[in-house]
């Protein structure tokens, strides 16, 4: 074998004297030399192109061989995500209705004789003109026609018009067949609401048959006169306008709906009283 | 193109491939440890580079290899000058005067390489007693051994290298 050529030698003798420097600079100081700042400062951003590069190859790595995992897990978490939401949809369904019946429990605090069967609207009416809905309770829990529905405050929303076992159409104030025996509250004056539909859930109510005489002020609260059916004083509207009607001998009072009707979801039908 | 450039060329081509090693054993093999061991791809990209070229130039490179291996933070880095330089020089002399600058010579040096710049940088550990003298065998050994695996991929990725600059 050939001796170590001079150069090698001298290289070696360099790098021993390298090490030397180097070790004793590590010794003698605590801050970076200048050597070392100059090739920390260069591989600073190759290092951090490799530091992403590796985190690129890290999250190939997981998607290629965690894809069946990730798959498994999604379908999981998305099978807990629709519990959850079936969870949270049902209590704020509950919540809704507690607090109706918590509404409906001050209606029957102030007026013990009141029995009502609370029904849920399973189905409205699809058509142009009418105004009307089904609830999912019938005469099988002594729904019958010519029940008043009120909302949990006691507001008229209509009138029970067909009835079966377990089903019940209900056709509302606004329909523009429903005429309601009225009166207002303060003044005493009586008349009749109809409906004038006019748009699926939104319509007015008219007070026709007023006294030509009648002052009519706005806000004034209109109340049912009571049939053999419901009871006198259940809330149906305040008076939001006034004039003559087509023949000019009467007046009539426009009236807004106190049931808000976008919102129904659950009705009480009123099923007994005790008329005096 | 002539031969001069041909050979700044070449030595352009095994200094990229030295600072991806480096790049490569300090990022990605930083995080990602097979069984457990760090590999340690610098000592055999330098026996494979040092296969390839003469014992001075060789020993040049290892040395310029120790230095700014030494410089960029490593782990008994003033170590790493003598030992690197010396790796580089005795895997070109051994390749070109004892041996043949085949696949199984680059493993025999790069195993060398390996012993030699990590065995001196573990023993100092051991000597300061920071390391127990049980875990040269069954960490660093294991260690060396696994780091082999890259040294067919260096040894061709060199064997390319060189020839475009023959």
């Amino acid at each position: 074998m050939k001796k170590v050529s001079k150069k090698v030698r001298i290289i070696l003798v360099a790098a021993l004297v390298l090490a030397l420097l180097t070790g004793a600079a590590g010794v003698m100081t605590s801050h970076a030399t200048v050597g070392e700042n100059v090739v920390q400062t260069l591989l600073t951003p190759l290092r951090g192109a490799a530091a992403a590069m590796t985190r690129q190859a890290e999250r190939l790595y997981n998607y290629v061989y965690g894809y069946e995992t990730l798959e498994a897990e999604n379908k999981m978490l998305r099978q807990r995500i629709a519990d959850m939401e079936q969870e949270a949809s049902r209590a704020e369904s509950l919540q809704r209705e507690n607090d109706r019946l918590n509404a409906l429990l001050d209606i029957t605090a102030q007026n013990t004789d009141y029995k009502f069967a609370g029904a849920y609207i399973t189905n409205r009416d699809g058509s142009s003109w009418g105004d009307a809905f089904t609830v999912g309770r019938g005469s099988a829990a002594g729904i019958e026609t010519g029940m008043c529905a009120v909302t949990q405050y006691g507001q008229v929303v209509g009138v029970v018009t067909e009835t079966g076992l377990n089903w019940a159409t209900v056709t509302t104030i606004l329909d523009s067949s429903s005429q309601i025996s009225a009166m207002l509250s303060v003044s005493g004056y009586t008349g009749i609401v109809q409906g004038s539909y006019q748009s699926q859930g939104q319509g007015d109510l008219r007070m026709n048959y007023l006294p030509t005489d009648s002052v009519l002020k706005n806000n004034e609260l209109v109340v049912t006169t009571g049939t053999a059916r419901y009871p006198k004083g259940l809330t149906i509207g305040y008076i939001a306008g006034a004039g003559l009607d087509e023949t000019g001998v009467a007046k009539y009072a426009a009236l807004t709906p106190a049931a808000d009707f976008s919102s129904l979801e659950e009705v009480f039908v009123l099923t007994d009283y005790q008329s005096n | 193109m002539s031969k001069r450039f041909k050979t700044v060329l070449r030595w352009c081509l095994f200094a990229g491939l030295l600072l991806l090693a480096m790049l490569l054993q300090t990022s990605l093999f930083a995080l990602v440890r097979p069984f457990g061991l760090q590999m340690s791809l610098l000592p055999v990209m330098v026996a494979c580079i040092a296969m390839r070229a003469a014992p001075e130039s060789a020993a040049l490179s290892s040395l310029f290899t120790g230095l700014v291996w030494c410089l960029s933070g490593a782990d008994c880095g003033s170590l790493a000058i003598v030992t690197i330089t010396v790796s580089g020089a005795a895997c070109s002399m051994l390749a070109g005067q004892l041996l043949n600058r085949g696949l199984v010579t680059a493993l025999l040096l790069s195993a060398m390489s390996l012993l030699l710049v990590d065995g001196a940088a573990a023993l100092t550990h051991v000597y300061l007693g920071a390391l127990p003298p049980m875990l040269l065998a069954t960490a660093l050994l294991p260690a060396l051994a696994l780091s082999l695996v890259f040294c067919p991929v260096f040894y061709f990725v060199t064997w390319a290298c060189a020839k475009v600059g023959a």
